[in-house]
């Protein structure tokens, strides 16, 4: 055979592979005719061509492993080590790329058992959300059954090279160790606990920014199926120098753990060695080390200040109850030494606290008992909480299903959605709509597995809260929370039919509270009333049973008040002060308990207000002013106690509000500027610090309408004028994301006739520079039309209720606006 | 869990992406600098592999190309083009490579047959991997280069290789058409020859 006669027989095998057998026949016999040697060639290919080759399982080829790990593109190879490989990669999803870390887990781990404890764990880990900590965010197989991890990409150094590199001093390596200390605290308060804490897994961003990678990870992989295999697998998986004694030994495992970690970390920071002498780097000779040497005082390997050798040793104490009792606390202690405060490490020894404390102090003998007794509380306070804390975890790892996969995979990506990717409201409606196709799919599946169903209704619920329930970050897609919530109730009604667990009916009375929230989100009042005595009522007779429902109480008590708002809104001041009464006995009783209960003390301050606004419109403003201060009190000794919490801020924004209303209605004009500007400065900061939040949005509109009430009253016309412009379009763009959105389209209205009013000479006398009367009416006319337009469409869908009155007055202005237009002279109408 | 870090000794994705660039602008001289380069890379992975071959660990050569590919290059900065002929390089390596070794094998062995190197690293007991006798392969594809060496090209950089049709379409320069027509009919030609052997 030669080329050409090869090109021939190609020709041939081409052409004839196309044809039906018969036609092949035909058109072989034809053109090989009298050549019977290319006649027998291209039969015996088109013979091996009809069978499976070994050329096409697209080869080892179109397996291209290391190109993609699940739907994850492969960038760049970033790492390798014992456990396998770490890849940057992207993954192209509807709309939106990002760069990931990969993490794949080379071969000869157990596949199914890794990913079953993934899946156990991805939740929590998905949860995890600090700045210090790289997050978790997926987890799955490969084609050829490797199991990986996703995490957030972290570009920089590790922490040791940081340190180095940057020739950090003792203080800026120990602010840098600290802000280590308060992700792993963090996390532990989460029930997390890291397992392989090392200076390979903290990497240091070039901002200066550490953060923990490899959260649970350890955990995940540690394949102790068995106790006796615990220590083989400790040696095999960790990092033998970094973990501590109990690890070792295949002990359980508890924050303290992660402690004594830290305290080799922090060891090898101050002193650039590690706490043991070993002579060969055997893992079993540094195990050995580990379990009986005393580590070198790190002192004698570094010029160290003795506090610190006394931090790092009690960090490294062999018996993990003598070591902090948590990472917390030690922070703490290098935070005291940093400010030159006695440390707890050292507090055995009566004289070091005396040097320490007169060098500090010249009175107060007293103060230094105080904060010992306090100290001391503290640490068995804590020890006591990480045990429950740790029980209560292991409780919570038994119920695992399937639907924990989805509701990852969806919600939680969608919840990082929300923090990441402002502004792609598609991609997270999409995400949104998968998950409800899942969750569909599931609840037609598992009818008769509860805890599934159990499962299932509490992601419909937050499918529900993410698509609209105020109050939190949502698409203000009120309609379709509303559907999710529903299929939530529906799911708890049968769970509650077939046999009624507490806790199903808890949740159910929840899902009716949602419900209710959201009518009234919608301006359905008789609705949301209704659903909110549906919850009371379960509740209720839950606590009558004696039913072991944590926090029965102070869920009532919500409730009530929530009624209470409502019977308000319908116009029911009786029942309201009634309904509310009895919310702030229920959270008193709470408080009497437990006076720094947050839930509690929101709530009575809470109840407060809205009693406040209910005796103002009983004509009672200074005794709604007392209320409104009372709560602002709560209100702000929470704040100072949590000052990161979003929704107390808020609370404190509309109590002030409030207070500014009261104080017009008492004449006090430049007391209720005051304080209706420094609620309109919160609620402009929170809005601004989540700009996708409706909620933040409704509120910022909320309080600057009143504030350009207050500035037209005061003379100050363009300003009000601007900021009711303002609120006319933030409420343009909520109502055009959820034209459902009753609150919106009511201050909507409300900003329009405040500009209408604003601009009116009649009730605006201050001059306006630039307009002549005649075009202040009519621009005035214009703003009073639209406003009327609204409340007549708002009239129509039935949801006016109380605002009647509002729509009357702008009825009246309008008319007032058409009279002056006709009598005042000059004006032509056009 | 391995840290961030650690690329391999000697040649850094900065040299490799550099070549393949100045290759894919023209320059010849680049490709000659390249090949030394990449089959250093790939004879490095590959001795990591074979050497666990005992330990029951087999060879997927496609997984040690794209390896060898994410090590070396830069993907930010090259292009698909570029890809493609770091592949053409790549397979062409790997086949030899392991033909190497597969003599190497069989020389130890005094001659006791052929040898056998399992291409599919799957691990499921109950799909047994398919085998292929390499040095057959060899001498087999040898034969079709000399009737037709675009044929054996595409065999090589998609066995070798690894790259789907549209990829060898694009390192030769024609349609995923004729690509589809020259591997179909090489292949049934190789199915043939193989299975005679």
């Amino acid at each position: 055979m030669n080329a050409e006669r090869w090109s021939e027989v190609c020709r041939l095998f081409d052409a004839a592979r196309e044809l039906a057998a018969q036609e092949r026949a035909a058109l072989l016999d034809r053109e090989c005719a009298g050549d019977s040697d290319l006649r027998a060639e291209v039969d015996s290919l088109l013979a091996k061509d009809e069978g499976d080759s070994f050329l096409d399982e697209p080869g080892p080829a179109a397996m291209p492993v290391r190109l993609s790990v699940g739907p994850y593109e492969i960038v760049a190879e970033i790492g390798r080590g014992g456990m396998g490989v770490v890849y940057e990669a992207v993954r192209r999803d509807q709309g939106f790329e990002r760069s990931v870390a990969v993490k794949l887990v080379k071969r000869g781990m157990d596949t199914d058992f890794v990913l079953r404890r993934f899946e156990s764990e991805r939740r929590i880990l998905a949860e995890l959300d600090h700045p210090n900590i790289a997050r978790v965010l997926d987890g799955g197989s490969t084609e050829d059954g490797l199991p990986y991890f996703v995490m957030e990409l972290i570009r920089g150094e590790n922490l040791l090279g940081y340190c180095e590199g940057r020739k950090l001093d003792v203080p800026g390596k120990l602010a840098l160790f600290r802000q280590v200390c308060s992700a792993v605290t963090y996390a532990h308060q989460r029930l997390v606990i890291h397992r392989d804490i090392k200076p390979a897994n903290v990497l240091v961003t070039d901002e200066g920014i550490p953060k923990l990678l490899d959260f649970g990870i350890a955990k995940v992989l540690a394949a102790d199926r068995d106790a006796a295999d615990r220590t083989e697998t400790a040696l095999r998986i960790l990092t033998p120098e970094y973990a501590s004694p109990e690890q070792i030994l295949g002990k359980d495992i508890t924050t303290s753990s992660d402690v004594y970690s830290l305290g080799v970390v922090l060891y090898g920071l101050l002193t650039g060695r590690r706490p043991y002498r070993v002579e060969t780097h055997r893992p079993e000779e540094i195990s050995a080390a580990v379990l009986s040497q005393q580590p070198e005082r790190p002192s004698t390997r570094a010029r160290i200040p003795a506090d610190l050798d006394s931090i790092v040793l009690m960090a490294l104490r062999k018996e993990p109850d003598r070591r902090y009792a948590s990472a917390e606390q030690l922070s703490e202690d290098i935070r005291r030494h940093l400010e030159g405060l006695p440390v707890i490490a050292r507090k055995d020894t009566i004289g070091y606290r005396a040097r320490k404390f007169l060098a500090r102090h010249r009175t107060g003998a007293a103060a230094a008992a105080v904060l010992l007794v306090s100290l001391i509380g503290g640490i068995a306070a804590t020890t006591r909480e990480a045990r429950i804390a740790e029980r209560e975890r292991q409780r919570a790892e038994r119920r695992l299903n399937g639907v924990r996969k989805l509701t990852n995979t969806f919600l939680f990506e969608f919840h990082d959605a929300i923090k990441n990717l402002a502004g792609s409201t598609p991609a997270r409606e999409l995400v949104v709509r998968r998950a409800l196709e899942y969750l569909g799919m599931l609840a037609a599946e598992g009818q008769n597995d509860l805890s599934l169903q159990r499962e299932l209704a509490a992601a419909y619920q937050k499918v529900g809260d993410v698509q609209g329930l105020g109050g939190g970050p949502n698409l203000g897609d009120s309609a379709g929370a509303l559907k999710s919530y529903r299929a939530a109730q529906g799911i708890l009604e049968r769970l509650a039919a077939s046999g009624a667990a507490p806790l199903d009916l808890e949740e159910l009375a929840g899902c009716h509270l949602r419900l209710s929230k959201l009518f009234i989100l919608r301006k359905e009042l008789a609705q949301a009333l209704q659903e909110g005595r549906r919850s009371v009522a379960i509740r209720e007779e839950l606590l009558q049973s004696g039913a072991a429902v944590p926090r029965l109480a102070i869920r009532i008590a919500e409730v009530r008040r929530h009624i209470g708002l409502i019977l308000h809104m319908t116009g029911d001041k009786d029942g309201a002060v009634a309904e509310l009464d009895r919310a702030r006995e229920g959270f008193e009783a709470a408080l009497r308990t437990d006076p720094s209960d947050l839930e509690a003390g929101k709530g009575k301050a809470g109840t407060l207000f809205e009693m406040a606004s209910v005796q103002q419109d009983k004509g009672d403003s200074l005794a709604a002013r007392g209320r409104a201060e009372e709560a602002l009190a709560i209100d702000q000794a929470l704040l100072a106690v949590h000052p990161e919490d979003a929704r107390l801020k808020l609370d404190v924004a509309m109590t002030l509000h409030d207070i500014g209303e009261y104080d017009g209605d008492l004449g006090e004009r430049k007391a209720a500027l005051a304080r209706m500007r420094e609620a309109h400065a919160i609620t402009e900061e929170l809005a601004a610090a989540d700009p996708r939040n409706a909620q933040a949005r409704l509120s910022r509109g909320y309080c600057m309408r009143d504030l350009a009430k207050l500035l037209a009253a005061e003379g100050e016309l363009a300003e009000a004028l601007r900021l009711d412009r303002t609120v006319v379009q933030i409420m343009e763009a909520l109502l055009q994301e959820d034209p459902a959105n009753g609150y919106a389209r009511a201050l909507l209205a409300r900003a329009c006739a405040g500009a209408g009013n604003t601009l009116s000479p009649a009730v605006s006398p201050a001059p306006m520079p630039g307009l002549t009367e005649a075009e202040r009416w009519r621009q005035s006319r214009a703003w009073y039309r639209r406003s009327l337009e609204l409340w007549d469409a708002i009239r129509a869908a039935g949801k006016l209720g109380t605002d009647a009155r509002e729509a009357e007055t702008v009825s009246a202005s309008l008319a007032r606006c058409e009279k002056a237009l006709k009598e005042t002279p000059g004006v032509v109408e056009e | 869990m391995p840290g961030h870090s650690g690329k391999p000794p000697g040649s850094s994705p900065g040299d490799v992406t550099g070549l393949l660039l100045a290759w894919g602008r023209g320059d010849e001289k680049a490709l000659e600098e390249l090949i030394p380069l990449v089959y250093e890379e790939l004879r490095r992975l590959a001795d990591r592999y074979l050497r666990r071959e005992r330990a029951g660990h087999t060879l997927q050569p496609t997984a040690l190309v794209n390896e060898a590919y994410l090590k070396l290059v830069n993907q930010r900065q090259v292009a698909w083009k570029n890809r493609g002929q770091f592949f053409a390089i790549a397979s062409q390596t790997m086949r030899r490579l392991l033909v190497d070794h597969a003599r190497k094998h069989d020389a130890e062995k005094r001659g006791g047959g052929v040898t056998h190197v399992p291409i599919d690293d799957a691990v499921e007991p109950a799909a047994p991997a398919r085998e292929v006798d390499i040095l057959a392969l060899d001498r087999a594809l040898e034969r079709l280069a000399a009737l037709d060496a675009t044929q054996a090209k595409i065999v090589e950089l998609r066995f070798f290789g690894g790259l789907t049709l549209e990829e060898s379409a694009d390192v030769l320069g024609t349609s995923r058409a004729s690509v589809v027509r020259a591997f179909r009919v090489a292949r049934a030609w190789l199915e043939r020859e193989l299975s005679a052997a």
